[in-house]
């Protein structure tokens, strides 16, 4: 083959080594951190697990708050839909529930004070919203995560706010 | 043959050169369609579903479930009001008032992204947690060493050259619209090595 088209062929490649690479990379990333999440503890796909405190020996996802306490699901919608639910929080204080696609994508996110959380959340998450079926959020992705977020503004504090994320729920509904 | 193989190397080159490219790329999204607000940054991008593949990437590196700026902003800073890198060695004032959110803190980072080892538990001071004078200010201490009568103090001891994360959740409206002149804590350097704070 001449130089020139090995030339042209060596730079097809190199966008196309580009391209990949940067396509890829989220999907990647965020199943590291699935993979991360679910052998943190014993915990499966479509379940809460509850994290620990955030201490200087946290190191899990960099920069972490230690303001903050957080409970994820990793969840595959393979199967059917799967449903959230999550008390209101009782102190009044700002607390969310986020939904990640496979490819990182922040596609919905409800706080407390958003009507649909304001009495505790309820929702199905599906592929594809079905009349009837209440409160759909609809995942662009097979699998992804969903994260909730609370405040905590003291040690004392802790307990109780610990005991009420617990009665969040992330379980398949087919 | 040989013709094969040098096509197929070429090939090879040419990926793995592209994916290199692709990771430096990556790497250095942080500064990337930023909003300064004096030495504090932050990156509209993170937390919004990406407008394209190379955003979402760099997205994923630096705020990977992170939210959006209507639920939260964070704000970095790596360096003291005069432009010089935060540093352990180093004292700092960091002084300001409540920041315009229903919620805020801020959090001081080791070198390597998470909170230092110091154990100390003085990593961060909130809206919950700052200690404010009469006219709502506040005044933080920024030292490795625990200061004699600071009523605030964020512990920067084995953090290297560390850096601060402002967080926002849910920021005021006339906030998200002027993210770049919001009022954010002003860090400056009080002194320096064996120095004594002043």
């Amino acid at each position: 083959m001449r130089p020139a088209a090995l030339l042209i062929v060596f730079a097809i490649s190199l966008i196309a080594g580009f391209a990949g690479t940067v396509v890829a990379y989220p999907y990647l990333v965020m199943k590291k951190a699935s993979e991360k999440i679910l052998h943190s503890g014993e915990v499966s796909w479509n379940a809460f697990h509850h994290g620990p405190r955030v201490t200087e020996t946290s190191r899990g996802v960099v920069r972490p708050s230690p303001d903050l306490i957080y409970s994820v699901c990793v969840y595959d919608l393979s199967d059917g839909p799967v449903r959230i639910t999550a008390p209101a929080p009782a102190d009044g204080r700002y607390a969310s529930i986020s939904f990640y696609a496979d490819n990182t994508d922040n596609y919905a996110v409800f706080n407390d004070r958003d009507p649909v959380f304001r009495g505790g959340l309820d929702v199905l998450l599906a592929r594809k919203a079905v009349a009837g079926d209440g409160l759909v959020v609809e995942s662009p992705s097979e699998k992804g995560v969903v994260l909730l977020r609370r405040i905590v503004e003291s040690d004392a504090a802790f307990p109780i706010i610990d005991a009420e994320r617990r009665k969040a729920r992330c379980v398949s509904a087919p | 043959m040989k013709g094969v193989a040098g096509v197929v190397l070429t090939i090879l080159a040419g990926l793995g050169g592209g994916a290199g490219l692709a990771a430096v790329f990556i790497a250095g999204f942080a500064g990337v369609g930023g909003v300064s607000n004096d030495v504090w940054r932050t990156n509209p991008a993170v937390g919004a579903p990406a407008a394209n593949p190379a955003i979402r990437a760099g997205v994923a590196r630096i705020g990977l479930l992170a939210l959006n700026q209507k639920e939260a902003v964070y704000f970095m800073a790596g360096s003291d009001a005069a432009g010089r890198p935060l540093d352990e060695a180093c004292v700092y004032r960091l002084t300001g008032s409540d920041l315009p959110a229903r919620w805020w803190s801020v959090t001081l980072y080791a070198e390597d992204n998470y909170l230092a080892r110091n154990g100390e538990a003085a990593h961060a001071i909130s809206a919950d947690s700052v200690v404010r004078n009469l006219g709502g200010a506040f005044s933080a201490v920024i030292s490795a060493a625990r200061p004699a009568g600071a009523q605030n103090w964020l512990a920067s001891k084995n953090a290297g050259a560390f850096t601060l994360t402002a967080r926002l959740y849910n920021p005021d409206e006339k906030a998200l619209a002027d993210l770049a002149g919001i009022e954010l804590p002003r860090i400056e350097r009080v002194s320096c090595g064996r120095e004594e704070a002043s």
